[in-house]
């Protein structure tokens, strides 16, 4: 995508707030049209889970909603950083949770992957591709998305913003609150752990 | 470079953004170290993969659940204008953090201390400029450093041999006429 169609995408979302701020409702439901697919596939990526995805998808919203007011357009990349900014604080509880849960209830770890073939299943298939073609793809599908479930919350959040929402360095900075420098180390460091993961399912001669 | 250390460097080289000397360092290794090249391989693969996952539509109801929640939610209200001393002050307790009641509770000491020190050198400067220009505390300074044949002496002779009044003479009476002089009647 070009430069200035970028920057007038996040004017658009600016735009959009400032009208919600003067109390027009429909401002508001473009900004949920615009970004509820971004949403719900950052948060499914992250937690692997398409239900949770979808209930933490709406509560950002919700609470983006709330503060409306208190939004401060200010061009640039800002209404997408803080956006996420929202969205991974809800992760993180939920992955704290999970935690809690699985360490005072000894919960196995199957009802995750069952999860995460579910969140494969549902994903559209490529009419390009020939059946069995299709199969290895969403089998490699499955495996990226155990990968990253695999990962520790640290590495696993800027891989996902980087990565699959495809912000830059600078906006996962942002979104995080963290240094330039730890982001692209701990970027670069879930990569290195996720090649290891993926060693039986990718292989370098398919190319 | 080395096998180790080639590694930090993976994700620069895949986005082309390393300095065009540590580039041709890491291209150079690559070329001559199978394992390193097969590595980087999988590392490009694994996330090409990640990138090609395919996005995740939200479900019918998605839109329906939202607009309901959002029929019973109400936005905050915008933010109060905060003066910018407050914001000055804020931004003050912010840098000093968890330690602001030790440092609220130096401060206070410190302000106390200023204030005693202050008073007790305006004491000192007024007494010192009074005795300089008023000859009265000259004379009744004078007159107290046990003056015993002055006209105006206001004890009576015979008191002149009781030890306690002598204690009252030479100690209270010239401590009371100092004081009231000197602070100008205040103390």
């Amino acid at each position: 995508m070009p430069r200035n169609s970028i920057e007038n995408e996040f004017c658009l979302d600016d735009r959009l707030m400032l009208q919600c701020q003067k109390g027009e409702a429909e401002a508001f439901n473009q900004i949920v049209q615009r970004h509820r697919t971004a949403l719900v596939t950052f948060i499914a990526r992250l937690l692997g889970d398409r239900e949770t995805a979808e209930d933490l998808a709406q509560e950002s919203l919700l609470r983006m909603y709330r503060a409306a007011n208190r939004y401060k357009a200010e061009g640039s990349t800002k209404f997408t950083t803080w956006m996420y900014h929202i969205a991974s604080n809800l992760c993180k509880n939920e992955l704290r949770n999970r935690n809690r849960r699985q360490r005072h209830f000894m919960v196995q770890t199957d009802d995750q992957l069952r999860l995460d073939q579910d969140l494969i299943a549902t994903a559209p298939a490529d009419p390009a591709l020939q059946p069995d073609q299709q199969l290895v793809k969403k089998e490699q599908q499955s495996a990226v998305q155990n990968a990253i479930s695999l990962l520790p919350e640290t590495y696993r959040l800027p891989l996902v913003l980087r990565d699959i929402q495809g912000l830059s360095y600078n906006q996962v900075s942002a979104t995080l609150k963290l240094p330039l420098g730890t982001v692209k180390s701990r970027i670069n460091r879930a990569r290195l752990m996720l090649k290891d993961l993926l060693k039986p399912v990718v292989s370098p001669t398919e190319r | 470079m080395n096998c180790t250390t080639i590694e930090d460097n993976f994700s620069d080289y895949l986005e082309d953004s390393l300095p065009a000397k540590l580039r041709q360092s890491v291209a150079d290794h690559l070329r001559s170290c199978p394992n390193c090249q097969r590595e980087f391989d999988l590392f490009q693969q694994s996330v090409s993969a990640l990138q090609q996952l395919p996005e995740i539509e939200p479900s019918a109801f998605f839109d329906t659940d939202l607009q309901i929640q959002l029929a019973l939610t109400e936005m905050m209200p915008p933010p109060e204008r905060v003066p910018i001393l407050d914001q000055v002050g804020g931004k003050f307790w912010q840098l000093i953090g968890s330690w602001r009641w030790v440092v609220s509770t130096v401060l206070a000491f410190v302000v106390i201390a200023v204030y005693l020190m202050a008073t007790r050198i305006d004491v000192v400067l007024v007494s010192s400029s009074e005795k300089q220009s008023n000859p009265q505390v000259q004379s009744i300074e004078k007159r107290d450093l046990v003056d015993e044949d002055s006209d105006s002496f206001p004890f009576s002779s015979d008191s002149m041999f009781d030890p306690a009044v002598e204690i009252q003479q030479n100690y209270v009476f010239p401590t009371v006429t100092y004081s009231a002089l000197s602070t100008g009647g205040r103390l």
